[in-house]
Protein backbone atom coordinates (compact mmCIF):
# COMPACT_ATOMS: atom_id res chain seq x y z
CA UNK A 1 0.00 0.00 0.00
CA UNK A 2 3.13 2.62 0.96
CA UNK A 3 4.76 1.54 -2.21
CA UNK A 4 1.30 2.08 -3.72
CA UNK A 5 1.23 6.03 -2.56
CA UNK A 6 4.87 5.96 -3.31
CA UNK A 7 4.07 5.87 -6.70
CA UNK A 8 1.53 7.74 -7.03
CA UNK A 9 3.29 11.03 -5.58
CA UNK A 10 5.87 9.90 -7.93
CA UNK A 11 5.69 13.44 -10.58
CA UNK A 12 5.47 12.06 -14.25
CA UNK A 13 8.51 11.83 -16.64
CA UNK A 14 8.93 13.86 -19.69
CA UNK A 15 7.16 11.29 -21.85
CA UNK A 16 4.81 11.36 -19.99
CA UNK A 17 4.26 14.60 -19.23
CA UNK A 18 4.40 15.26 -23.07
CA UNK A 19 1.70 12.10 -23.75
CA UNK A 20 -0.65 13.88 -21.45
CA UNK A 21 0.13 17.30 -22.90
CA UNK A 22 -0.90 15.97 -26.12
CA UNK A 23 -4.73 14.54 -24.81
CA UNK A 24 -5.28 17.56 -23.21
CA UNK A 25 -4.88 19.60 -26.63
CA UNK A 26 -6.40 16.97 -28.04
CA UNK A 27 -9.78 17.35 -25.79
CA UNK A 28 -9.46 21.03 -26.12
CA UNK A 29 -9.38 21.12 -29.74
CA UNK A 30 -12.47 19.18 -30.01
CA UNK A 31 -13.91 21.56 -27.24
CA UNK A 32 -13.01 24.41 -29.59
CA UNK A 33 -14.58 22.57 -32.74
CA UNK A 34 -17.86 21.62 -30.55
CA UNK A 35 -20.23 23.18 -32.70
CA UNK A 36 -19.17 21.35 -35.95
CA UNK A 37 -19.35 18.31 -33.80
CA UNK A 38 -22.72 18.94 -32.12
CA UNK A 39 -23.51 20.11 -35.91
CA UNK A 40 -22.60 16.76 -37.14
CA UNK A 41 -24.28 14.97 -34.19
CA UNK A 42 -27.98 16.34 -35.06
CA UNK A 43 -27.57 15.90 -38.32
CA UNK A 44 -26.87 12.04 -37.64
CA UNK A 45 -29.34 11.82 -34.88
CA UNK A 46 -31.97 13.41 -37.01
CA UNK A 47 -31.17 10.92 -39.97
CA UNK A 48 -31.12 8.14 -37.78
CA UNK A 49 -34.82 9.51 -36.59
CA UNK A 50 -36.02 9.64 -39.99
CA UNK A 51 -35.12 6.47 -40.75
CA UNK A 52 -36.41 4.92 -37.61
CA UNK A 53 -39.61 6.59 -37.13
CA UNK A 54 -40.39 8.28 -40.76
CA UNK A 55 -40.70 11.02 -41.99
CA UNK A 56 -44.38 11.89 -43.35
CA UNK A 57 -44.85 14.79 -46.57
CA UNK A 58 -47.60 17.07 -46.39
CA UNK A 59 -47.07 18.85 -49.55
CA UNK A 60 -45.50 22.13 -50.49
CA UNK A 61 -48.45 24.62 -49.94
CA UNK A 62 -47.40 27.28 -47.21
CA UNK A 63 -49.60 25.47 -44.44
CA UNK A 64 -48.23 21.80 -45.62
CA UNK A 65 -44.37 23.26 -45.89
CA UNK A 66 -45.02 23.98 -42.16
CA UNK A 67 -46.09 20.73 -41.03
CA UNK A 68 -43.50 19.12 -42.88
CA UNK A 69 -40.34 20.97 -41.44
CA UNK A 70 -42.19 21.09 -38.07
CA UNK A 71 -40.89 17.77 -37.36
CA UNK A 72 -38.21 16.25 -35.12
CA UNK A 73 -35.70 14.94 -37.83
CA UNK A 74 -36.03 18.24 -40.11
CA UNK A 75 -36.05 20.63 -36.80
CA UNK A 76 -32.75 19.09 -35.96
CA UNK A 77 -31.36 19.78 -39.03
CA UNK A 78 -32.69 23.02 -39.11
CA UNK A 79 -30.71 23.81 -35.84
CA UNK A 80 -27.52 21.85 -37.21
CA UNK A 81 -28.13 24.30 -40.05
CA UNK A 82 -28.42 27.09 -37.74
CA UNK A 83 -25.53 26.27 -35.52
CA UNK A 84 -23.26 25.82 -38.42
CA UNK A 85 -24.16 29.32 -40.10
CA UNK A 86 -23.35 31.17 -36.40
CA UNK A 87 -19.93 29.12 -36.16
CA UNK A 88 -18.90 31.01 -39.66
CA UNK A 89 -14.98 32.90 -37.97
CA UNK A 90 -15.08 36.68 -37.90
CA UNK B 1 -60.88 26.76 -28.68
CA UNK B 2 -59.26 22.88 -28.21
CA UNK B 3 -56.26 22.59 -30.25
CA UNK B 4 -56.10 18.91 -31.21
CA UNK B 5 -53.52 17.15 -29.57
CA UNK B 6 -51.21 16.37 -32.69
CA UNK B 7 -50.64 20.39 -32.74
CA UNK B 8 -50.26 20.48 -29.46
CA UNK B 9 -46.85 18.15 -30.10
CA UNK B 10 -45.81 20.72 -33.04
CA UNK B 11 -45.91 23.31 -30.58
CA UNK B 12 -43.62 21.29 -28.27
CA UNK B 13 -41.39 20.52 -31.10
CA UNK B 14 -40.49 23.89 -32.50
CA UNK B 15 -40.79 25.49 -29.05
CA UNK B 16 -37.66 22.37 -28.00
CA UNK B 17 -36.25 23.67 -31.61
CA UNK B 18 -35.98 27.27 -30.47
CA UNK B 19 -35.19 26.48 -27.10
CA UNK B 20 -32.04 24.20 -28.35
CA UNK B 21 -30.96 27.11 -30.79
CA UNK B 22 -30.57 29.60 -28.20
CA UNK B 23 -28.83 26.94 -25.66
CA UNK B 24 -26.10 25.83 -28.53
CA UNK B 25 -25.59 29.58 -29.46
CA UNK B 26 -25.31 30.73 -25.96
CA UNK B 27 -22.83 28.22 -24.14
CA UNK B 28 -20.59 26.63 -27.12
CA UNK B 29 -17.73 28.80 -27.52
CA UNK B 30 -16.77 30.98 -30.82
CA UNK B 31 -13.41 30.72 -32.31
CA UNK B 32 -12.57 34.24 -33.66
CA UNK B 33 -10.50 34.81 -36.80
CA UNK B 34 -7.33 35.21 -34.47
CA UNK B 35 -7.95 32.00 -32.62
CA UNK B 36 -9.22 33.30 -29.60
CA UNK B 37 -12.77 31.90 -28.31
CA UNK B 38 -15.65 33.66 -26.82
CA UNK B 39 -19.19 33.68 -26.02
CA UNK B 40 -21.76 34.49 -28.66
CA UNK B 41 -23.79 36.96 -26.86
CA UNK B 42 -25.67 37.09 -29.86
CA UNK B 43 -28.98 39.40 -29.62
CA UNK B 44 -30.33 36.78 -31.44
CA UNK B 45 -31.15 34.95 -28.60
CA UNK B 46 -32.70 37.37 -26.37
CA UNK B 47 -34.75 37.68 -29.27
CA UNK B 48 -35.32 33.80 -29.91
CA UNK B 49 -36.28 33.79 -25.71
CA UNK B 50 -39.33 36.54 -26.36
CA UNK B 51 -40.28 34.55 -29.39
CA UNK B 52 -40.49 31.74 -27.40
CA UNK B 53 -42.56 33.61 -24.77
CA UNK B 54 -45.39 34.42 -27.48
CA UNK B 55 -45.69 30.96 -28.25
CA UNK B 56 -45.81 29.72 -24.48
CA UNK B 57 -48.54 32.35 -24.00
CA UNK B 58 -50.49 31.59 -27.13
CA UNK B 59 -51.25 28.46 -25.40
CA UNK B 60 -53.00 30.18 -22.87
CA UNK B 61 -55.38 31.62 -25.53
CA UNK B 62 -55.57 28.04 -26.98
CA UNK B 63 -55.88 25.89 -23.28
CA UNK B 64 -58.74 24.30 -22.45
CA UNK B 65 -57.88 23.52 -18.39
CA UNK B 66 -57.35 26.91 -16.05
CA UNK B 67 -53.98 25.75 -14.62
CA UNK B 68 -52.41 25.12 -18.05
CA UNK B 69 -53.65 28.73 -18.51
CA UNK B 70 -51.95 30.01 -15.43
CA UNK B 71 -48.65 27.50 -15.94
CA UNK B 72 -47.93 28.45 -19.34
CA UNK B 73 -49.16 32.30 -18.56
CA UNK B 74 -45.99 32.34 -15.63
CA UNK B 75 -44.13 30.67 -18.06
CA UNK B 76 -44.25 33.33 -20.74
CA UNK B 77 -43.81 35.91 -18.50
CA UNK B 78 -40.25 34.59 -17.23
CA UNK B 79 -38.98 33.91 -20.65
CA UNK B 80 -40.08 37.73 -21.73
CA UNK B 81 -38.21 39.24 -18.94
CA UNK B 82 -35.05 37.13 -19.28
CA UNK B 83 -35.06 38.07 -22.85
CA UNK B 84 -35.71 41.99 -22.34
CA UNK B 85 -33.19 41.93 -19.37
CA UNK B 86 -30.61 40.18 -21.84
CA UNK B 87 -31.28 42.35 -24.81
CA UNK B 88 -30.87 45.38 -22.71
CA UNK B 89 -27.52 44.00 -21.44
CA UNK B 90 -26.15 42.95 -25.43
CA UNK B 91 -27.50 46.48 -26.58
CA UNK B 92 -25.29 48.05 -23.52
CA UNK B 93 -28.18 50.28 -22.58
CA UNK B 94 -28.81 48.67 -18.99
CA UNK B 95 -25.28 46.34 -17.55
CA UNK B 96 -25.15 45.17 -13.76
CA UNK B 97 -23.48 42.17 -12.54
CA UNK B 98 -26.58 40.67 -11.30
CA UNK B 99 -27.41 40.18 -15.21
CA UNK B 100 -25.43 37.27 -15.07
CA UNK B 101 -27.97 35.35 -13.00
CA UNK B 102 -30.82 36.11 -15.40
CA UNK B 103 -30.39 33.24 -17.60
CA UNK B 104 -29.86 30.77 -15.03
CA UNK B 105 -32.83 32.18 -13.07
CA UNK B 106 -35.09 32.00 -15.91
CA UNK B 107 -34.36 28.05 -16.47
CA UNK B 108 -34.72 27.63 -12.81
CA UNK B 109 -37.74 29.31 -12.58
CA UNK B 110 -39.10 27.80 -15.52
CA UNK B 111 -37.91 24.66 -14.30
CA UNK B 112 -40.08 24.90 -10.95
CA UNK B 113 -43.16 25.65 -13.18
CA UNK B 114 -43.19 22.28 -14.96
CA UNK B 115 -42.76 20.88 -11.12
CA UNK B 116 -45.93 23.18 -10.31
CA UNK B 117 -47.75 21.96 -13.48
CA UNK B 118 -47.49 18.25 -12.28
CA UNK B 119 -48.24 19.56 -8.73
CA UNK B 120 -51.25 20.84 -9.78
CA UNK B 121 -52.19 17.84 -12.03
CA UNK B 122 -49.96 14.76 -11.24
CA UNK B 123 -52.38 12.30 -12.76
CA UNK B 124 -52.53 14.27 -16.22
CA UNK B 125 -50.94 13.06 -19.80
CA UNK B 126 -47.62 13.79 -19.52
CA UNK B 127 -47.35 14.15 -15.97
CA UNK B 128 -43.71 12.15 -16.14
CA UNK B 129 -42.45 14.19 -18.65
CA UNK B 130 -43.11 17.45 -17.29
CA UNK B 131 -41.48 16.19 -14.39
CA UNK B 132 -38.41 14.95 -16.38
CA UNK B 133 -38.36 18.13 -17.92
CA UNK B 134 -38.83 20.52 -14.87
CA UNK B 135 -35.98 18.38 -13.42
CA UNK B 136 -33.65 18.75 -16.45
CA UNK B 137 -34.29 22.50 -16.75
CA UNK B 138 -33.97 23.04 -12.73
CA UNK B 139 -30.60 20.82 -12.57
CA UNK B 140 -29.19 23.03 -15.55
CA UNK B 141 -30.27 26.45 -13.83
CA UNK B 142 -28.40 25.53 -10.19
CA UNK B 143 -25.42 24.13 -12.72
CA UNK B 144 -24.99 27.91 -14.29
CA UNK B 145 -25.98 29.96 -11.21
CA UNK B 146 -23.36 28.00 -9.12
CA UNK B 147 -20.73 28.36 -12.49
CA UNK B 148 -21.88 32.18 -12.55
CA UNK B 149 -21.61 32.87 -8.28
CA UNK B 150 -18.16 31.49 -8.11
CA UNK B 151 -17.14 33.48 -10.91
CA UNK B 152 -15.21 30.28 -13.10
CA UNK B 153 -14.79 30.59 -16.71
CA UNK B 154 -14.93 27.76 -18.63
CA UNK B 155 -14.93 26.73 -22.36
CA UNK B 156 -18.09 24.64 -22.40
CA UNK B 157 -20.29 25.05 -19.42
CA UNK B 158 -21.44 22.20 -17.71
CA UNK B 159 -24.99 23.82 -17.53
CA UNK B 160 -25.33 22.95 -21.27
CA UNK B 161 -25.92 19.13 -21.02
CA UNK B 162 -29.08 18.91 -18.78
CA UNK B 163 -30.48 22.22 -20.78
CA UNK B 164 -29.59 20.72 -24.13
CA UNK B 165 -31.39 17.27 -22.84
CA UNK B 166 -34.32 19.01 -22.30
CA UNK B 167 -34.67 20.76 -25.74
CA UNK B 168 -34.13 17.39 -26.84
CA UNK B 169 -36.87 15.90 -24.54
CA UNK B 170 -39.62 18.49 -25.85
CA UNK B 171 -38.72 17.90 -29.14
CA UNK B 172 -38.55 14.06 -28.91
CA UNK B 173 -41.95 14.86 -26.54
CA UNK B 174 -44.38 12.01 -27.75
CA UNK B 175 -47.61 13.24 -29.38
CA UNK B 176 -49.63 11.47 -26.29
CA UNK B 177 -47.62 13.25 -24.09
CA UNK B 178 -47.88 16.95 -24.88
CA UNK B 179 -50.45 18.86 -23.37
Amino acid sequence: MTQVAADSATPPGPGERNRLYSVASGVRGTLLQSRAVVGVLLVVAGLVWAILRGLPFYGFSPTHLAYDLDQPPWLLLLVSGWLWYRSRRR
Amino acid sequence: MILPQIQIARAHWILGALFLAIILDEYLPLVRSDGATVRSRSLVVPWALMIGAVGVWATVVFADVVHDMLVHFLWGDILFAAGALELARRRGVYDRPWLDNVLPLAFLSCGVVFIVHVLIDPSGQGARWHLALGLLLIAGGLIDLIRVRRHRPSLIPLAILPLAAFALALIAIPVAAAS
